[in-house]
């Protein structure tokens, strides 16, 4: 009995601690300044890519690479799963 | 397990859906939307009616779809390389952003179906 009330009152301390710990990087994240100088350099830089859309704009032209390497995750995931899944019987 | 009203439904708003996903596709660089997101509508509405009407009759199109997602990837290589040919960097934007888009969706339409495919047969094989 008594350990049971130790053990609970462990659990509870640690996922205060954890509640803390996440409340307090969210507001210090949030109260930084996290507007650099890529993101006026995108938008300075927008007519040039020539999309109106800013997303797709950074997708597709300004982190390109980023792009690249989405398409060869999906490509190895297809590749696993057909690997794994697909044998015939 | 899937009655009459499901299946009527499905039969009326499969190409309204595979409308909207092709839609966002290639607006994708005027208004908000893009491959990823286009080709996911897209493999949806194929998932529902795999869904609804069973995959076996699915099962066919499976070479198809893997032939779209390895040519998917070599065209976004060469497009990047495309760049290089013109005596730039790699992956540089000569006006590709749509060319780009439709590949994305392309692929991500494939690799959906797929995996969906793939597994489901998998669930069923094991039984």
């Amino acid at each position: 009995m008594k350990g049971e009330i130790v053990k609970k009152f462990v659990v509870a301390s640690v996922l205060s601690l954890l509640g803390i710990i996440i409340i307090t990087s969210t507001m210090l994240t949030y109260s930084t300044n996290l507007t650099s100088e890529i993101s006026e350099y995108c938008l300075e830089n927008l007519s040039l890519t020539g999309a109106i859309n800013v997303v797709c704009a950074i997708l597709l032209d300004f982190r390109a690479y980023d792009t690249l390497g989405e398409v060869l995750i999906i490509f190895v995931t297809i590749s696993g799963v057909v690997l794994l899944a697909g044998r015939k019987k | 397990m899937t009655s009459r009203i499901i299946k009527t439904i499905t039969r009326v708003l499969f190409p309204f859906i595979l409308m909207f996903g092709i839609y966002i596709i290639i607006y994708g660089h005027l208004s908000p939307g893009g491959g990823f997101q286009g080709g996911v509508i897209l493999a949806m509405a194929i998932m529902l009616v795999v869904v609804v009407y069973g995959h076996n009759r699915f099962q066919k199109f499976v070479p198809y779809l893997l032939f779209i997602e390895i040519v998917g990837v070599i065209l976004f290589i060469l497009i990047g390389i495309s760049g290089i040919a013109s005596g730039r960097q790699f992956l540089v934007n000569l006006g590709t952003i749509p060319l780009l888009n439709i590949i994305i969706g392309l692929k991500v339409f494939s690799g959906l179906i797929l995996m969906y495919l793939f597994l489901s047969r998998w669930e069923l094989k094991n039984d």
